[in-house]
């Protein structure tokens, strides 16, 4: 098959059921046009047909009875005859030959000599055409062609008003049965198309995450077939969210044990520190005999250390606890600073400093659930981290364009080698040395920032690599409206 | 490609409706000038320049029947003469008198009566040229005849009935069943309850056999003839009576025409039936021949009609 050069035409789309009623309406126009128009030539030839007949008849009646008058040369009961033939109007003309010669005529001024000699085949009739009008010539022997010929003309004029009048009744039939037609063809169009619309409706409506009602099975045989197997696919479609939803939650926990286990040694070391310290105090407490003030003191830095070791891991707690999400309205700084703090001790540990580089800190208010941007974003500045050398620095900025808030953050690591940059989110996929990650961190982070309508974008300057996390404005306009607030 | 065999296929659909729906009455077309005509139409002259031979026939038979059995007799006549022959006809015997009279005939065959009438009315205006001869005589008889089923069985029982002459002038269809009935001493006008005069005696056998009439007087020769033609007319009526034998109708010549031409169409009847080409015709007549008159031929019919010889 070579594609011809109007190959790259396409007729307009149009709604299935406006093309339905189209094709039935051209069917119903075709149809009775063709019904029309042979109608017409069926009805114009039966009525020549009849024409012919009746001026044979006609001309057949007036040959018999000017058989006796054309013998005994009565003129007078000929031009009667010929006179009473015209009078009705349906004849136009009659005259009688004999010998050639016109004998009685209706003409009263003469018989038009190109009449008389109108030449024919047989006693085939004539249509004669001339400025008076059209007339079918019917010729008629009298006893054989002995005596003489009857000619009379039939006026084509009523004939013609005949059929004008039969066109006319038959056009308006067709007209009023075309309007049922292409009415019946409208409401029968949007029957049939209806179930689709219906369909297509339920497809923009479609939730995975939400229950919905089904597609009700209407309309032909194939509608209903085809509303049962959408209504199958969307359960197939739910079911196969679920089975999503659950793998990334299960990838998401078990991220977050592996950012726990990262965790967890600046955690011991801020934890020990409060230990000791208690140690400290409890082993003064049982050897020394203190005064009552020394030991309000030292219960008092115990009731400290303990509130401090309380808190640290009611923060790891909260981490790995893992609970439904829940989307709520928060500042992106502070989404950040609660991230950072449980990075405190690994920063300190080895002396990164992270820094706010940029944007406006109190400005952009996300749509997230708290925990689970908290988890993503601890992600990144973990990643940050481990790539940053003792002493570096981690650039945190907050940024917007159209429709989204992120918070970038750049690292002074090596960044990322060219050749891996297509798959540094595929699941299990990581650069650093094995036992060190899961390669479940970026795949993990993204899955989070795409459920929350976000995203996570790279960039790759000279030194380092800058990850965006882009999230939903809470309220996108209140920024917009008016930048100047 | 699909589209556009598709867009083919209905325009040739649509073509193909509308060259159906084009075509209308099935007759050829011819343009006539319906102007009439500047002068009027001439006078017919013969090929041959000649002035035609006018020949008439008493109405003893229909107009019709009479042109069927007498025309391509008489065109024949015309050839063997050399001349053209137009054939005149008439509805009534009086007129063809008339015609003869007034020399607007050249010759005719008249009915008996008729022509002892005009005997009558203009002597020397006719002279008989010769009789035609059927089953070998030259005369016949009128006949009164009456449907199959009627009870009558002579004039008498006609009367107040309905009755059919021919013509006025027919020696068989009215002259002699009016004589009759005077003679039986009847008054012949009110003898019947009604007549009729049907102008020929096919039409007046024809009224018997249908019930029209309940009688009528008819030329035997004419009866005989039709009988032969039409069997059932002879089933359908029955003879009541037959006349004595008359002078058949005369083949009669105007005395204004030429005696050489006279002589020649005189020789001609006469040698008529040796032509090969007029023995079916003169069959078709039942007529044997046509002879010359025989002296007193007409003195019987004349007594009848109270014309002296």
């Amino acid at each position: 098959m070579t594609s011809s050069p109007s190959a790259g035409f396409r007729w307009p789309r149009v709604r299935l059921w406006t093309q339905l009623a189209a094709f039935a309406a051209l069917g119903v126009i075709l149809t009775h046009a063709a019904h029309l128009i042979i109608a017409n030539r069926v009805t114009s030839r039966a009525l020549a047909r009849e024409q012919d007949v009746l001026g044979t008849s006609i001309a057949r009646q007036i040959a018999r009875q000017a058989v006796e008058p054309l013998l005994v040369d009565d003129i007078v009961a000929l031009d009667t005859l010929v006179g009473g033939t015209v009078e009705g109007g349906r004849v136009a003309y009659c005259f009688i030959l004999r010998g050639g010669r016109v004998v009685a005529s209706s003409f009263p001024e003469g018989t038009p000599t190109e009449l008389v000699g109108l030449l024919r085949e047989g006693d085939q009739p004539v249509v004669v055409r001339s400025t008076v009008g059209r007339f079918l010539d019917v010729r008629e022997p009298i006893l054989g062609g002995a005596v003489g010929e009857v000619r009379i003309g039939l006026d084509l004029g009523i004939l013609a008003a005949t059929r004008r009048e039969l066109a006319v009744t038959l056009g308006l039939l067709a007209l009023a049965v075309i309007g049922v037609g292409i009415a019946a063809a409208l409401v029968v169009g949007r029957r049939v198309a209806r179930p689709v619309g219906e369909m297509l409706e339920a497809a923009d409506r479609f939730d995975p995450a939400s229950p919905q009602g089904t597609v009700r099975a209407r309309g032909s045989l194939e509608f209903a077939l085809l509303a049962e197997r959408f209504n199958r696919m969307m359960v197939r479609l739910r079911v196969a969210h679920q089975e999503q939803e659950r793998a990334r939650a299960q990838s998401a926990a078990t991220e977050r044990m592996a950012a726990l286990g990262t965790l967890v040694a600046g955690v011991a070391h801020e934890v020990n520190n409060p230990i000791a310290g208690m140690k400290a105090c409890l082993r003064r407490l049982r050897t020394e005999d203190l005064p009552a003030e020394s030991v309000d003191e030292y219960l008092e830095l115990m009731e400290d250390g303990v509130d401090r070791v309380e808190h640290v891991m009611g923060r790891l707690l909260d981490f790995a606890r893992p609970r439904p999400p829940k989307l709520e309205s928060v500042m992106l700084e502070d989404l950040s600073r609660e991230g950072a703090t449980l990075l405190h001790p690994l920063l300190r540990r080895k002396s990164i400093t992270l820094v706010q580089a940029g944007g406006e800190p109190g400005t952009l208010q996300v749509k997230a659930d708290r925990k689970e941007i908290g988890q993503a974003l601890l992600n990144l500045i973990l990643n940050a981290v481990y790539v940053t050398p003792e002493g570096g620095e981690i650039r945190v900025r907050y940024v917007a364009r159209e429709g989204q808030f992120g918070i970038a953050i750049e690292d002074d690591g090596p960044g990322i080698p060219a050749e891996v940059r297509d798959r540094v989110m595929d699941p299990f996929f990581s650069t650093k040395p094995e036992g060190d990650g899961t390669g479940l961190g970026l795949s993990v982070t993204r899955s989070i920032a795409e459920v929350h309508g976000g995203g996570l974008e790279f960039s790759f300057p000279e030194k380092g690599t800058i990850v965006t996390l882009w999230l939903k404005p809470a309220t996108w306009p209140r920024v917009t409206a008016d930048p100047a607030a | 490609m699909r589209r556009r065999s598709v867009i083919r296929f209905w325009a040739s659909v649509a073509l193909s409706l509308s060259a159906i729906g084009c075509t209308q009455v099935p007759y050829p077309e011819v343009a006539v000038d319906m102007t009439p005509p500047r002068a009027p139409p001439t006078v017919v002259r013969t090929a041959s320049g000649k002035p035609p031979l006018r020949i008439s026939v008493a109405a003893i038979l229909s107009p019709q029947d009479t042109f069927s059995s007498y025309s391509r007799l008489f065109d024949l006549l015309g050839r063997r003469l050399g001349v053209p022959v137009q054939f005149v006809q008439r509805r009534t015997y009086s007129e063809v008198d008339d015609l003869l009279a007034a020399g607007k005939v050249d010759a005719a065959l008249v009915c008996t009566g008729g022509y002892l009438d005009l005997l009558h009315r203009a002597p020397g205006a006719v002279a008989v040229l010769a009789v035609p001869v059927v089953g070998g005589r030259s005369t016949y008889h009128s006949l009164v005849i009456v449907p199959a089923g009627a009870e009558a069985s002579s004039l008498a029982d006609l009367a107040g009935k309905r009755f059919a002459f021919t013509d006025e002038l027919s020696f068989s269809g009215h002259i002699y069943p009016s004589r009759l009935l005077k003679d039986l001493g009847h008054d012949p006008a009110h003898f019947f309850a009604s007549t009729t005069f049907t102008r020929s005696h096919d039409r007046s056998i024809d009224a018997v056999a249908r019930g029209l009439v309940d009688g009528a007087a008819v030329d035997s020769l004419v009866y005989e003839a039709l009988a032969v033609r039409e069997p059932a007319l002879r089933e359908r009526t029955r003879i009541i009576h037959q006349s004595p034998p008359y002078g058949v109708m005369p083949f009669v010549v105007s005395t204004q025409v030429a005696p050489p031409v006279r002589e020649q169409l005189r020789d001609e009847l006469l040698r008529l039936h040796l032509d090969p080409e007029a023995a079916p015709l003169l069959r078709d007549l039942h007529i044997d021949r046509f002879a010359p008159p025989e002296p007193g031929l007409y003195d019987a019919a004349a007594a009848v009609m109270g014309i002296p010889r």
